[in-house]
């Protein structure tokens, strides 16, 4: 007795179903190169992003921009959150002070993340990188971004809040003794 | 009883001596017709040991328990991947307040390592557990192998249940896209329902045998 032609058809079937479920989704992820790739970029935005964060909060601190990455700190942050270098080749980021207010942060890219769209590539394992992605899109190679300190202490958009005097509705009652009170 | 009577009745059988001949024998040297009586009774007589009850050692359950887990995620992974390629071919109007797409890359990538563990556990198992049943046909009466059958034949006929009433449901409501909804459809009947099928025709031929 050997195995029935149920169980060959069967097990043809999910063989076959994986086979082509493996080659269709492999045809649909980045290559794990590229996904190395990409993580790198990732995490140089997300560096980036952090940097920026804590450059604007040393201004606030010392109404001045740093003179460089090594005096920033990381304040608000755990230390182990704000890297200087990059995660591929360990070099330092570079930071140039163009004004009072501004300066350039520059990192080397081996993406391109200026043409992906900003909602269909959302994915929960990236969340950081999320919140950075649109202020640093970059083109493959060396790019540098240009920030200015946002200092959000005395800029506002608000306008001034004026008094309103409230109406009157009902005349205040004035303070005068009771004289039955006394009795 | 004693063992010489029990010595001398077989004796007597080996000189092919009637039982009445011994009986009668045994009467004239002084034995007891009760003690006579008894020692030609069936109960102690030789009788054939019985066979040995078939025993499936819980090697064999196990092996079953990790052939349907793995039967189990490959279906799944296969699932997702073919549930994914219905919604490129035939893509569904965008959703504007749609905050992030359901198949991230990391869906996919998750289906197609768990594709890669599981086809060949699966492939593994099946090969065997198949081999034992057609050397060892009492296998198909292991307990485990059974409730695992019927849980998978239960699993799949909700999984399909469950598929056309929420497709016929958002029809009624104009709210699918009726070809994407009817391809969808097709992806679970297909796996979830081939499934069924085999072990259905399982349940018939172990009946049948």
């Amino acid at each position: 007795m050997i195995a029935t032609r149920k169980d060959i058809l069967f097990f043809i079937e999910l063989v076959a179903l994986s086979a082509i479920a493996v080659v269709y989704a492999l045809t649909q992820i980045p290559s794990p190169f590229e996904q190395q790739k990409l993580k790198w970029d990732q995490e140089r935005v997300i560096d980036l992003g952090k940097l920026k964060n804590a450059i604007d909060q040393y201004y606030y601190t010392n109404a001045k921009l740093p003179e460089a990455l090594a005096v920033v700190t990381s304040e608000g942050y755990s230390p182990d959150m704000l890297r200087k270098t990059d995660p591929q080749t360990d070099q330092p980021y570079t930071y140039r002070v163009t004004s009072p207010i501004s300066y350039e942060i520059c990192a080397v890219f081996v993406t391109a993340n200026k043409d992906l769209a900003s909602v269909d590539d959302y994915n929960y394992e990236k969340y950081d990188y999320q919140t950075y992605r649109n202020q640093f899109k970059h083109p493959q190679g060396t790019f540098c971004f240009s920030q200015k300190v946002q200092d959000q202490r005395y800029e506002s958009n608000y306008p001034t809040p004026t008094r309103i005097s409230s109406p009157t509705i009902l005349p205040l009652p004035t303070n005068t003794p009771n004289p039955t009170s006394s009795l | 009883m004693s063992s010489s009577l029990d010595n001398y009745i077989t004796a007597a059988k080996e000189k092919n001596l009637s039982d009445e001949q011994i009986k009668n024998a045994l009467r004239l040297a002084g034995w007891p017709d009760s003690q006579i009586n008894e020692a030609f009774t069936p109960s102690n007589t030789m009788l054939m040991p019985a066979p040995p009850a078939p025993h499936v050692g819980m090697w064999t359950g196990f092996l079953y328990i990790i052939f349907f887990i793995s039967l189990y995620i490959l279906a799944s992974s296969i699932g997702v991947v073919f549930h994914h390629w219905v919604d490129q071919i035939l893509p569904l109007p965008k959703d504007p307040y749609e905050y992030f797409s359901y198949y991230p890359d990391s869906v996919l990538q998750g289906a197609v390592a768990a594709t890669l563990v599981t086809l060949p556990i699966f492939s593994y198992l099946a090969f065997l557990l198949k081999k034992q049943l057609i050397k060892k046909p009492f296998v198909k009466n292991l307990r485990s192998r059974k409730i695992l059958i019927y849980i998978t034949l239960i699993s799949t006929f909700l999984i399909m249940l469950g598929h056309v009433i929420g497709t016929i449901y958002d029809f009624l409501q104009g709210s699918a896209n009726s070809i994407n909804a009817i391809a969808h459809l097709g992806v679970t009947l297909l796996i979830a329902g081939s499934i069924f099928g085999y072990f259905i025709s399982e349940v018939r031929y172990d009946s049948n045998t």
